[in-house]
């Protein structure tokens, strides 16, 4: 390797090194190449377009979802915040109009971080906090709801914005990239940032240099919550029916999704570029799935095959000591 | 680096001489409030008995103590297997695939209505074996792969739920072997055989927990994975035993569940997984490893399976079932933990 | 007498490093074999092929004359070789007897089931030789720290029953956390097991090696470059056999003494940490450096945790600047410009799979970036690369990762992580050499010694007297909690070891 691009990726030492960084982008590309060898109209426009517009939510979750990974916690309740902030959208609609959507979003973040303010207030795992709040999140849908479908009431604007397109692009998608470029831009340019790494990599040596613990992990759960809510907001404007289990079905290939993009479920390794790229590998298999006409349960085997290889590939076992 | 470099220096990062400190913290606890620490999910477990019991005089009918055993049996089943993972601080998500496709496989090769199959007793061992097979290969890919339980778990549950679904023929298969259906239907002295099973595993296991050396070094493994690796221990063995264990129990759930409904399920396990983690982290073992038990993870099953049937019994609305469930969860981890609270304690 | 072990030509290779080369070693019948060498000169990585946890990549091993080769350190122990690690090995919720036993071949299982009674009969016949009276069902985690170190020693001495003839007894650094007491009660066990053993013994002390020892081997980067007897050597003979050059525990005197009407800069009164220290009170001035010291349990490390905020409970006030303040957590600590190295380095300083440089900008980074948010990668590259050349850190480049750098490396990149800060007023230091060789010890000290004449006030907990008498100004002494006694201008009116040690014990 020259110098120069020695300098620009310093990680990246050896073959193997380059191996564990490019696998999870290697594996998008198989999977896409075998996709299109299956049905060549995918990579018509119109395909691509639809396709973005479906995989939008599910982008957003992986993107949210990513954040407490880097921590080395685990957010399990993002799917059902997505089903729960959407049917609460359609509740507060006819009060509200369309300041129910920032207002939910808001709601969204308050709640994702005293979620991770509780986690280290009651020093409980977040994989327990986050499994008692999949559950409180998902009944208080069903019981708002009513256990049925709401009905979502006409001239939302932000959410027929998210419906439509900008100059044939899905405003979903659009939205999806902006995230993704923000929170890129947040991850790397701030203190915040340095800090979730930091967390991620060594908790207590993180605490004892000065670290505030308990904000970060408000701050990474309240990201998480607010893109699960973004992704239940573009559920809705594609459904325009709110259900109290409209996204459950999301929430292992978000994160199938965010460990096929390699980032590490103990923290500190990986990013938001990764969490796309697995993002897209989850999406594509589904896709390529559909469209070869596979039952919904070769999906599943594939989707399990992927986890597999790509974390075999992508785990950097020198800097894990004990793997649990 | 290698392998061998790499636990070295864990250990010395692990094997500090604060431990001492934090042992003898542990051990005033012991003598104190020790004994109400451990108790805590059983107070709280009658507590909850004697609070529906004064909701709902039905509450303590003969009849619904045992429609609570009944409902107990399958998730104790569940948690059973979990909690020799648990102790070693892994985790297996994969219950509800492994169930699903142990119900599967046993629909299909037992007397049924749609193949031609009759392996009668062989159907149950096949299926258990398929359990122990993922299991084991879960322990193995963990184990020797290094790569995360949570990750590996979370892949084979998918996987074994795709196997299902694949296997699933074209029609629900209904399961006419009466001895089998009997297991569920038939009572003795107003409980299933199910209860029983579940009963008697329990005490195998308790006794596998305490008195052999999987058991033992598998708590031992939860607390500090780096020195039994140092005491020369072959830590991977006990890995893979535990996820066997917990596969080979998980398989036989998705067995029982298909005598409990008589048909071949496809998501017979869904339900079982989030379930039974609970129940374990309520009873008082730790994710992190080290503590619990089995006898522990069968009275937060109970506490579950009460709750769940206290919420019927007293007319709380069905709907708010699993937000309750969840809300449980949470305060019963956070007050059964609340004890180790340190500020330089890592949760993750 | 005839050897008991003997090594010949052994190697080791690691990917990229050559641990060991060419290593001849000889171990007699009852004798104690000393073994120094600095960090990386490959003591650890030899115990470890010798107790089995390593194979030699080249060479040859013998055990009693014949031609040994161990796959696993339970090869190794069925052979009567028997290692009392660097640190404790005993695992906590386990039993006593347990503990005794998880290395060994043993008949108390039938079908793999335990049968508890004859175990525990077979621990009390340990536990006896080494005079401990605890229960051998006592679960691990509820003895002290000594009671453990016994347990450790008895689990090495019940290779006898097990093995035929003389056993091997690898001590690896075991002093390292000891107080001088306990190391005094660990020779008595040691003298005890030479009448039926072999030892190697490995210590960075060369008075500790010298006073246990009957022979020593000198290891310098993997190779053996001396051997000498006990009687034919002396402390500053070993220090240049080791580190090739004059005594390098060599620190600079200071310059100027501090200014004794400097304004205080930390006054803590009454400080009391529930079970661990009681009603402390001392003061700190600018550019002062005090040291702590203490057996065991003494509470030093307490009083420095409190300072920083990491205790869970503690009452009492402490001023800072002439204010009162209220510590709770570090980052409040840090924000009123006090920073804190820990003594457990691999855990709580060092965050393992970073680089040099993120981990030494993960407190203070964000100071040379724009309004405390948004970081300047460039600025704060500059400023770590300053501290690198200041403290001679030897790392290959600035994004190398911390857990490949040697202790002492890592130790200064911890030190520069809180240099970087400008707002830096106290550093509170818990043994800070602790697993450093003397050369790498001499730069910290020397580094230190330099901060605290800028200005920057130091409150450190020392691992020995000679550290202490040479680094502080103002000397406290501990005892079970409390301040006993306290010995001020030190670098002027130097105090003797021996009235330390009265103070301590």
């Amino acid at each position: 390797m020259t110098p120069a691009l020695a300098r620009m990726f310093p990680s990246i030492r050896s073959a193997g090194d380059l191996l564990r960084a490019c696998g999870p982008a290697i594996v998008l590309v198989l999977v896409c190449a075998a996709v299109i060898c299956i049905a060549p109209g995918i990579l018509k426009w119109r395909a691509i377009n639809a396709l973005l517009f479906d995989a939008a939510p599910l982008l957003i979750l992986v993107i949210g979802s990513t954040l407490p990974v880097l921590l080395g916690c685990i957010d399990l309740s993002a799917a059902a915040m997505a089903s729960f902030s959407a049917v609460v959208v359609t509740l507060l609609v006819p009060e509200f109009g369309s300041a129910a959507v920032p207002l939910v979003l808001l709601g969204a973040a308050g709640i994702g971080a005293a979620q991770g303010w509780l986690i280290g207030r009651l020093q409980i795992p977040s994989f327990v906090m986050t499994l008692g709040t999949l559950g409180l999140f998902s009944g208080l849908a069903l019981y708002l709801s009513n256990a049925s479908s709401v009905a979502l009431g006409a001239g939302v604007a932000p959410l027929d914005f998210l419906g439509g397109r900008t100059h044939g692009v899905p405003n979903a998608f659009l939205a999806v990239v902006a995230v993704w470029i923000f929170l890129s831009l947040l991850l790397r340019f701030t203190r915040l940032g340095r800090d979730i790494y930091a967390f991620g990599a060594s908790e207590l040596a993180a605490y004892m240099s000065g670290v505030r613990r308990g904000l970060i992990r408000s701050c990474a759960f309240a990201i998480s919550s607010v893109c699960a809510a973004l992704g239940g907001m573009m559920l809705l404007s594609q459904t325009l029916y709110s259900a109290p289990t409209m996204a459950s079905n999301l929430l292992l290939p978000a994160l199938v999704g965010v460990v096929a993009g390699g980032t590490a479920i103990s923290g500190g390794v990986g990013g938001l570029s990764a969490s796309l790229i697995g993002g897209l590998t989850a999406v594509m298999v589904r896709v390529g799935a559909t469209i070869a006409g596979l039952p919904g349960a070769a999906q599943d085997v594939a989707f399990g095959i992927i986890i597999l290889v790509a974390v075999a590939v992508t785990t950097d076992r020198t800097k894990i000591g004990i793997v649990k | 680096m290698t392998q061998a470099q790499l636990h070295a220096h864990d250990t010395s990062a692990m094997a500090s001489p604060r431990r001492g400190e934090a042992g003898t913290q542990r051990r005033s606890g012991h003598i104190g409030l020790g004994v109400l620490k451990s108790a805590g999910p059983i107070v709280s477990l009658l507590a909850m008995v004697l609070v529906f019991a004064s909701l709902t005089p039905n509450f303590v009918s003969a009849a619904n103590l045992q429609a609570i055993l009944e409902s107990a049996a399958v998730p104790a089943v569940v948690a059973i297997g979990m909690t020799f993972v648990l102790v070693q601080g892994s985790i297996d998500l994969s219950g509800e695939g492994v169930a699903s496709l142990a119900n599967i496989l046993l629909s299909i090769l037992i007397a049924n209505s749609v193949t031609a199959h009759d392996l009668g007793a062989g159907a149950i061992v096949v299926a258990l074996a398929a359990g122990l097979a993922v299991g084991a290969l879960n322990g193995t890919l963990y184990a020797y792969l290094r790569m995360p339980s949570l990750i590996v778990t979370l892949a084979m549950w998918l996987i074994t739920l795709g196997l299902a679904a694949l296997l699933f023929p074209s029609r629900q298969p209904q399961i006419l072997d009466g001895g089998f259906v009997g297991l569920a239907l038939h009572k003795h002295l107003g409980l299933s055989a199910l209860v029983y099973l579940a009963v008697a595993l329990a005490f195998v296991a308790f006794i596998v927990e305490r008195r052999t050396k999987l058991g033992r070094i598998g708590f031992a493994i939860g607390a500090d994975e780096a020195l039994v690796r140092l005491a020369g221990v072959n830590v991977n063995v006990y890995k893979v035993g535990a996820f066997a264990i917990c596969g080979c129990l998980t398989g036989l759930a998705g067995i029982l569940t298909a005598a409990q409904i008589g048909v071949g399920n496809p998501l017979a396990g869904e339900g079982l997984l989030f379930p039974g983690i609970a129940a374990c982290v309520i009873g008082g073992t730790l994710l992190s490893g080290g503590r619990g038990g089995v006898l522990h993870s069968l009275v937060g099953v109970l506490v579950l399976v009460t709750l769940r049937n206290g919420l019927v019994q007293t007319g709380a609305n069905p709907l708010l079932q699993k937000a309750i469930e969840g809300v449980v969860i949470v305060v019963a981890v956070a007050a059964s933990t609340w004890h180790l609270r340190r500020k330089t304690r890592v949760v993750k | 007498m005839s050897a008991l072990l003997s090594l010949q030509n052994i190697s080791k290779r690691f990917p990229g490093v050559h641990a060991l080369d060419d290593i001849d070693m000889e171990l007699r019948q009852h004798e104690v074999l000393g073994l120094i060498g600095q960090n990386g000169s490959g003591k650890s990585t030899l115990m470890k092929i010798i107790g089995g946890l390593h194979q030699p990549s080249a060479g040859e091993m013998r055990l009693r004359g014949s031609p040994v080769r161990f796959g696993s350190p339970l090869e190794a122990t069925r052979a009567g070789i028997g290692l009392v690690h660097q640190e404790q090995s005993l695992i906590g919720n386990l039993t006593v007897a347990e503990n005794l036993f998880v290395d060994k071949p043993t008949d108390f299982s039938r079908f793999g089931f335990y049968r508890r009674s004859r175990m525990n009969d077979a621990a009390r016949i340990q536990l006896d030789k080494v005079e401990l009276d605890v229960a051998p069902d006592t679960l691990v985690d509820q003895l002290t720290f000594a009671q453990r170190q016994m347990v450790e020693l008895a689990k090495v001495l019940s290779l006898e029953e097990l093995v035929e003839g003389h056993l091997v007894v690898l001590f690896d650094e075991p002093t390292s956390v000891l107080t001088p007491t306990e190391i005094q009660a660990l020779f008595r066990q040691v003298r005890r097991l030479k009448m039926r053993s072999s030892v190697v013994f490995i210590s960075h002390r060369m008075d500790e090696v010298l006073a246990i020892s009957d022979r020593v081997y000198v290891l310098s980067d993997g190779r053996n470059v001396a051997e000498r007897l006990k009687d034919e050597t002396d402390p500053d003979e070993l220090y240049e056999l080791m580190v090739g050059r004059q005594r390098a525990g060599s620190v600079l005197p200071r310059s100027n003494p501090p200014d004794r009407n400097a304004p205080k800069r930390l006054a803590v009164r009454d400080l009391t940490v529930p079970g661990k220290v009681e009603d402390v009170t001392f003061d700190v001035a600018s550019g002062e450096i005090v040291g702590l010291i203490g057996v065991q349990g003494s509470g030093a490390e307490a009083v420095c945790r409190a300072i920083f905020g990491v205790e869970d409970s503690h009452s009492g006030h402490i001023e800072y600047e002439g204010r009162p303040v209220r510590v709770s957590r570090p980052s409040g600590a840090v924000g009123l410009g006090i920073g804190y190295v820990p003594a457990e380095r691999k855990a709580e300083a060092t965050m393992k799979g970073m680089s040099v440089c993120q981990n030494m900008t993960v407190t203070f980074g964000s100071d040379y970036g724009y309004g405390g948010v948004l970081l300047s990668k460039r600025r704060e590259r500059r400023e770590a690369a300053n501290w690198v050349e200041r403290l001679k850190i030897k790392t290959p480049s600035l994004d190398h990762r911390i857990d490949q750098l040697s202790g002492g490396n890592q130790q200064k990149v911890v030190l520069s992580k809180w240099l970087l800060g400008r707002s830096l007023r106290l550093l509170v230091l818990d043994h800070p050499t602790r697993g450093l060789d003397p050369g790498a010890r001499a730069d910290l000290f020397n580094a230190i010694r330099q901060l605290a004449e800028d200005g920057l006030s130091i409150v450190f907990v020392g691992d020995t007297l000679d550290e202490m008498v040479t680094l502080s100004d103002t000397i406290l002494v501990l005892r079970d909690g409390r301040l006993s006694q306290r010995f001020d201008d030190v670098q002027t009116k130097r105090p003797s070891e021996e009235d330390i040690v009265r103070a301590m014990v």
